[in-house]
């Protein structure tokens, strides 16, 4: 039985602006999971605060949307906790390089089997455009009427640096591509990190122009993290594609063979 | 009641700990009770150290006001300890021969003693080594007892290493030709025991609840709780995983937990504080999670390695709207088990977080206790028969909770007040029935004969309230005084949230003075106390590090009329 993009959809009406980038994540993302056809119940999408993370209750699958910055942690402890469920993150440029950039770094450098898809639009949209890590120096709004004076993250070159063992850019605009990098990314083994430019209408309405400047990566996926920071670094930051994609260690908890719980209060005789 | 208070101070790597370790084991070994403290300098390493032992022929888990014994393995630091080991007039203090005791200990009773030569006899020979043996041969422990003690310690350094620490113990024993030996004297017991410390009793207490989920932040004085689990969870086919941090720890819990496993985390003030948004979040989107915290001295940073009872209102106020849930301390050190147990139980039946109030006090002490039951109570989850609405309002309160790839009634979790079904609601009636559901399941529980404990006369004059390491001193307050002719019985509240306050006013209708203690400055039971009970209260407050004795509580209570 094939599957498709609707079948993942639930029934809740997105708030998100008419135009919002983060629609076409939606989008992208169901169309992913009706490829993979993944089991509904089997599947979970955990997210912090802000307009990317309402996006768990637009898919028919089970899902958190916790505090802002914690999504990461949440999905941690589930993926820990049950191996075999489908760990998807949704997160945004303020929620996961922000107030949750600490996560961000720990769960590259863990490597667990789970997709982080960050949708950046370079503005907190829920608080009504303030700055964020990923926000040009000179972009002036009301919190900062002269610009932050601040050069922006490089998050695909930080999750590189930090162990991502899958680093991929997508564009909102393009969600045909998008969704193949997303579908990559849940089939990867490890820590799957999208960053996906997705434009904020609202107040970032000069974003739209991306589409004129979004191009594909003109390079394969590679598994060298020198060439996979070079091509970071030597494209702009509309080029899409995957940059890197490793076969690294994910990890594990220990183990230890089974006692009866009994046994362990052999600890306390004197 | 026969007891015997010691100290042994030194500074770091002299073996302090070790010898007092020795000397509780032996002591179990030969059929006694005991309770051990240690106290550290604020160094990482080299610090001074002191251990303070407290033998006993009946079951022991408190302080004593007075000391009879204080060995100087050497002095350098003492003075950091003075204020904790409060001597008897006719205490003795013994030193090595060619140490010299500070001055404030010269008016006391001194004795040389030629340990470091002795230990020099052997290759590597270690004081601490010889120490312990005339210890055991001034108390009256066998030696034999001390020489399986000094066995089932250093078993795993080889058998070289055993001999030699036993061959030093029997050297030091055979110093002390005519020793006072008062536990000879003693009622011994062969009835089984443990040798335990409190935050390995603790992590037991979660294990037998049913916690298989643990994540936390290092942070004193809770770090040893994850260090004993650490190896043993997996044993249960259990995780355990270091955080970053607390937001992380607090979050991972929450996350585990979301999938059906029981989950717990454990901290310390300052983690506490960090973790306060996530207990929030577990608390409005109903997903279970144990949480222990290890009270030390604060606020802030405070004293990171010693005792106080200061963040009870932080456990029972800080996450921010109406946020309803679980608080329970342990009466005593025995009881931290049980109560870590009946939490992970509380915590998964009501779908909440449930939190324990343990003190560094408790849980870096070590005793002599009674094998500690398992109460058979175990974390159970209420899952839906078919679909369901994962917030329904159920007469109990407690919704049906599915759980990913085991029930077909998917649902998103949220920390935004939501609809039944878990839809972002801000409709006030959504939030006033999520409100009085959350309240509902709490307070319509039957929490059984554990809610409330109670020692002493049924018919008082004096009630004393007490939880923590103070409700072993509120019986000994309590004991003595009933026997001087003043009735006096002890009412511990192990569910400090939701507090019993009916029945707890109930139970002090007919007392004449009630009266509540605690370790912190600016009484904070007794004002939370005062909030929920009708009957007057006065209070005995305290802040650390030191610990309160039952004469300071029996001579405030003299002087009130």
């Amino acid at each position: 039985m094939t599957a498709f993009a609707n079948d993942y959809k639930s029934d809740i009406h997105p708030v998100w602006c008419p135009g919002c980038g983060h629609f076409m994540v939606l989008r992208a993302l169901t169309q992913s999971l009706a490829w993979l056809e993944l089991d509904k119940n089997s599947t979970a999408i955990f997210s912090g605060i802000g307009c990317s993370s309402r996006l768990p209750a637009y898919v028919d699958t089970y899902g958190f949307h916790g505090l802002h910055g914690r999504a990461l942690p949440l999905a941690t402890g589930a993926k820990l906790a049950h191996p075999e469920l489908n760990v998807i993150v949704v997160s945004g440029d303020g929620d996961a390089y922000a107030i949750g950039g600490n996560h961000f770094l720990h769960a590259c450098r863990r490597n667990l089997d789970m997709t982080l898809i960050v949708m950046d639009n370079a503005v907190y949209g829920m608080t009504k455009g303030q700055p964020s890590p990923t926000t040009e120096p000179d972009w002036k709004s009301k919190l900062a009427p002269q610009g932050t004076h601040l050069r922006p993250f490089k998050p695909a070159a930080m999750a590189l640096s930090a162990g991502a063992s899958f680093v991929a850019r997508g564009f909102a605009g393009n969600p045909a591509e998008l969704s193949k990098l997303i579908t990559a990314g849940i089939q990867h083994r490890g820590f799957s990190f999208i960053e996906v430019l997705s434009p904020c209408v609202t107040f970032r309405p000069e974003e739209l122009n991306w589409r004129h400047e979004a191009e594909p990566l003109d390079a394969p996926p590679t598994d060298d993290l020198c060439t996979a920071m070079h091509n970071l670094l030597n494209h702009h930051h509309l080029t899409t594609g995957i940059y890197y994609q490793a076969d690294l260690p994910v990890w594990t908890p220990d183990t230890a063979e089974p006692v009866p719980l009994q046994q362990l209060e052999e600890d306390f005789q004197p | 009641m026969n007891t015997y208070a010691l100290a042994i101070t030194g500074s770091g790597g002299a073996g302090v700990v070790t010898a007092g370790t020795l000397l509780l084991n032996a002591a179990a070994r030969a059929g006694y009770y005991g309770w051990m403290l240690k106290s550290f300098g604020p160094q990482i390493r080299g610090g001074e150290s002191s251990v303070m032992l407290y033998l006993s022929d009946a079951p022991i888990e408190r302080v004593l006001d007075r000391f009879d014994l204080l060995l100087g393995l050497d002095w350098k630091g003492f003075e950091r300890f003075a204020d904790e080991v409060p001597l008897h007039d006719n205490a003795v203090v013994w030193h090595d021969s060619h140490a010299h005791p500070p001055e404030l200990l010269q008016r006391c009773s001194l004795r040389a003693l030629p340990l470091n030569d002795t230990a020099r006899t052997f290759d590597k020979g270690r004081i601490n080594m010889v120490a312990t043996g005339a210890l055991a041969a001034e108390l009256g422990l066998p030696l034999d007892a001390v020489q399986d003690a000094v066995h089932k310690l250093l078993s795993r350094k080889g058998d070289a290493v055993v001999e030699a620490g036993q061959q030093q113990v029997a050297a030091g024993h055979a110093l002390i030709e005519t020793p006072s030996a008062p536990l000879r004297n003693w009622h011994r017991q062969t009835t089984p025991r443990w040798v335990a410390a409190g935050n390995p009793l603790t992590g037991l207490g979660l294990l037998r609840g049913g916690v298989r989920f643990v994540s936390a932040y290092p942070i004193t004085p809770a770090t040893d709780l994850l260090e004993w689990l650490a190896p043993r969870l997996p044993t249960q086919s259990g995780v355990l995983i270091q955080a970053e941090d607390e937001l992380a720890a607090i979050n991972m819990a929450i996350g585990a937990s979301f999938t059906g496993t029981p989950a717990a985390t454990a901290t310390s003030g300052p983690g506490l504080a960090l973790m306060t948004e996530g207990i929030g979040l577990a608390i409005a989107s109903e997903t279970p999670v144990t949480l222990i915290n290890v009270n030390r001295g604060g606020p802030s940073t405070g004293i990171p390695t010693k005792s106080e009872q200061s963040d009870l209102e932080t456990l029972l106020f800080a996450p921010h709207g109406d946020s309803p849930h679980i608080v329970v301390a342990p009466l005593g050190f025995s009881d931290l088990a049980p109560t870590a147990q009946w939490a992970a139980y509380l915590a998964d039946r009501l779908q909440t977080v449930a939190m324990v109030a343990s003190e560094q006090a408790l849980a870096q002490a070590s005793a002599i206790v009674e094998p500690v039951p398992d109460l058979g109570l175990q974390a159970e989850r209420l899952r839906p028969a078919g679909k369901a609405c994962r917030y329904a309002p159920t007469e109990s309160g407690v919704s049906p909770m599915p759980l990913p790839a085991l029930d077909d009634a998917r649902y998103v979790a949220d920390g935004l007040e939501h609809t039944e079904c878990g839809v972002p609601s801000s409709f006030a009636t959504d939030h006033r029935a999520q409100l009085e559901k959350r309240q509902r399941k709490l307070e319509t529980f039957d929490y059984g004969a554990r809610a409330l404990a109670w020692e002493g006369p049924e018919d008082p004059d004096t009630v004393l309230i007490a939880i923590g390491s103070l409700w072993p001193t509120a019986v000994a307050v309590a004991d003595e005084r009933t026997t001087a002719g003043h009735p006096t019985a002890v009412l511990g509240p192990r569910l400090l949230m939701p507090l019993p306050a009916e029945q707890i006013d109930a139970r002090l209708a007919q007392a004449r003075q009630v009266w509540v203690l605690e370790n912190n400055h600016s009484a904070q039971l007794y004002h939370y106390l005062r909030g929920h009970l009708n009957t007057p209260l006065h209070s005995f407050a305290q802040p650390g590090p030191l610990p309160i004795q039952a004469g300071e509580v029996l001579a405030a209570l003299e002087e009130t009329p």
